[in-house]
């Protein structure tokens, strides 16, 4: 498979063409929902590579298939999704596993050790009659034979990197701790295995502001200091402006946009991506005037033909709302699936 | 006369842990078409104050006035006028809408309870302008609909037409717009102001996020609550240019920015302590010394301060701010 992953890379020539940093590559990744009225497309062919130690943002709004393409990097979806096609390739130094064939027992080792997540909400993702010291225990025990002791060393260690302290917080339950203190515990504990991977889902959303800085702070050191990569999935683009090293910008289903981070910003050759960024207000700073983007997301079931986008963006022309939009270079490190992208980048609006 | 007045409001709750102070000797008022946003973290009071403003909690002490008159203590006609003339957006679109009504009765409802139109054609003809005015158009799209059938944004403006049924003249909108995705926000905040416009409605604009605040309420004033106390009021822009109160300069210098330059050369005020303190046991003196990066012992745990105007348009609650402003003038 090692092929496919080379040929996509190859295309694009010049700064990524290194796969040697390659942690995960997904390719032509699509994903549907069976429900009553019929299969509902969520992801749509969604590709791309992490990189060793970077941090991926997946931006988008409800309904645009980021949880549900986060998700299915650990095969954590639910009963009722399914994926028809695609790959999804995993590498350590010295081999590949296609995450989409692993056994039970491979996979339930690939989740934490290889690859580990932070769930939305995750505030209440932890055990409440477990102390958590005990939930440490519990998850390393479950992947490895290591003594309490070590185990203990170990937590006490991650603990301090997100500035919590290990002697209270280990004897803690979950309910003795404040939303902000959990989140940084189940950090810590996603990283107990040191995996080489790890994925986010809202991790700030429904925290307190000066919380949110304490949980980004923190990722930015833990990044640095232990180098995973990263993938978080929100809808905030401040958090991809403060902790992403590239951004996807993803729409009904699709990766619309993926770029260094500051290319998207910007040098954004995808209207909607432009527009959201036109959307949103700065804190600091004068009165700035902010456009608001006509329409409403589109409903999967039922996708304007063309572009989905196209009943909503500014640049549109009779081709887009006809013909299919291919992903394009428009440089060697920022792709983009827009039949205007040149305009786009240029602001000639039609 | 303002025309709403909060005068030293306090608002306890007893509960199983023992007695909450949810709000603690807050004054605020509002004009006529102006705009007060209310920011703050969980558990600092501004839902509360919403809700009191709304006429919906009734203060422990201290008096709400509207046009001059105590509301609590007002004739039940009085009463009847002002539970009108203050009307409520709330957060959830999903959860505050009846969801086996169509909008037809979600909007004909009050019209026809409040007499304001006399049922038939007339009411269905004000049901007609009021969707317009929420940019429901063509109305025909939406009159039939049950609220499912809508999408959150579309249920968001649903919400404020019912609010517009009785032309009120405030509307308290808590969190109004933080469900609602990016990209229809701008327009559904548009939408708002263009009412402040056109009926002079005034609004108490209720945020966690600032950024919201700023866009929202940049003609207007600002208020920031923490556990319970506005600790600085002041004009919108002015708040955001030149945060006096420590805990508005932590609050503006920690808030992500949706531009990675910017974001980066953000100069921040770190708090000495993460954690925000429990209301069942608030600190001594002003409650944000714990946290506070300018603190003085002996004083801020002794004492706590008063909302101090330090000038023409800035009250601050902070002994050592109020002490330099007294120097520099």
């Amino acid at each position: 498979m090692g092929d496919t992953v080379m040929n996509h890379v190859a295309s694009s020539g010049g700064d990524i063409a290194n796969t040697a940093d390659v942690v995960l590559s997904v390719k032509d990744l699509w994903i549907e929902y069976l429900t009553s009225r019929g299969p509902v497309r969520a992801v749509r062919g969604a590709t791309f590579d992490l990189h060793q130690g970077e941090s991926l943002a997946l931006i988008g709004e409800s309904g645009s298939g980021k949880t549900t393409l986060g998700l299915s990097l650990i095969r954590l979806l639910p009963h009722t999704a399914r994926i028809p096609q695609g790959q999804i390739t995993y590498r350590r130094k010295d081999r590949t596993s296609e995450v989409l064939s692993l056994g039970a027992e491979d996979m339930r080792r690939f989740r934490w050790e290889e690859c580990a997540m932070v769930f939305q909400g995750a505030q209440n993702a932890l055990n409440p009659v477990l102390t958590i010291r005990d939930q440490f225990v519990d998850t390393v025990q479950a992947h490895r034979r290591q003594g309490q002791r070590q185990i203990h060393e170990r937590a006490e260690e991650l603990l301090r990197l997100v500035q919590l302290e290990p002697d209270r917080v280990l004897r803690a339950y979950p309910h003795e701790l404040s939303g902000g203190m959990r989140q940084r515990v189940l950090i810590a504990m996603s990283l107990l295995l040191q995996p080489q991977i790890l994925i986010l889902d809202e991790p700030t959303t429904a925290l307190d502001i000066l919380t949110q800085r304490a949980v980004i702070d923190v990722l930015r050191r833990l990044k640095e200091q232990l180098g995973f990569a990263t993938i978080f999935v929100s809808h905030d683009l401040s958090l991809a402006a403060e902790l992403a090293d590239r951004v996807a910008t993803m729409y009904a289903g699709r990766i619309v946009e993926l770029g260094p981070v500051d290319d998207i910003f910007y040098r954004s050759a995808h209207p909607y991506t432009k527009a959201l960024l036109e959307a949103v207000p700065t804190v600091v700073g004068n009165d700035e005037k902010l456009i608001s983007i006509p329409g409403s997301p589109p409903d999967l079931r039922n996708l304007p033909e063309g572009c989905p986008f196209h009943p909503r963006c500014a640049f549109v022309e009779d081709r887009c709302r006809t013909s299919d939009v291919p992903v394009e270079w428009v440089s060697n490190r920022q792709e983009v699936a827009c039949l205007r992208w040149r305009d786009v980048r240029g602001e000639v609006k039609s | 006369m303002s025309l709403i007045e909060v005068e030293h409001a306090s608002q306890r709750f007893l509960t199983r842990r023992g007695l909450i102070t949810a709000l603690n000797d807050v004054s605020v008022g509002l004009e006529t078409s102006e705009v007060l946003c209310l920011v703050g973290e969980s558990g600092s009071g501004k839902t509360t104050l919403g809700k009191m403003i709304a006429g919906l909690r009734r203060p422990t002490s201290g008096r709400l006035l509207f046009e001059g008159k105590d509301v609590w203590t007002s004739s039940t006609e009085e009463y009847a006028r002002y539970r009108r003339a203050v009307q409520i957006v709330h957060q959830d679109p999903y959860a505050s809408l009846n969801p086996v009504h169509r909008v037809r009765e979600i909007l004909g409802a009050p019209l026809l309870r409040h007499r304001i139109t006399s049922g038939g054609a007339a009411t269905e003809k004000r049901i007609r302008e009021i969707l317009t005015q929420v940019d429901l158009t063509p109305p025909d799209d939406f009159i039939d609909k049950y609220p499912h059938q809508l999408s959150g944004g579309q249920r968001q403006r649903v919400s404020i037409a019912r609010a517009l049924t009785l032309e009120p003249r405030v509307i308290v909108a808590d969190e109004a717009v933080s469900m609602v995705d990016t990209s229809i926000r701008v327009s559904l905040l548009n939408t708002l102001l263009n009412l402040r416009e056109r009926f002079e409605v005034a609004f108490l604009f209720i945020t966690h996020d600032l950024g919201i605040a700023k866009y929202f309420g940049w003609s207007g004033d600002t208020a920031v609550m923490y556990l319970g106390q506005v600790v600085e009021h002041a004009r919108t822009r002015d708040l955001i240019a030149n945060p006096s109160h420590p805990y508005t300069r932590a609050l503006l210098s920690a808030i992500p920015e949706p531009d990675p330059e910017l974001t980066r050369k953000k100069q921040k005020v770190l708090v000495r302590s993460m954690e925000i303190p429990s209301l069942l046991n608030l600190p001594s003196g002003c409650t944000f010394h714990p946290r506070c990066p300018i603190w003085e012992s002996g004083l801020c745990d002794q004492k706590a301060p008063a909302l101090l105007r330090v000038d023409d348009t800035r009250e601050v609650a902070c002994h050592v701010v109020a002490r330099e402003a007294v120097v520099t003038r």
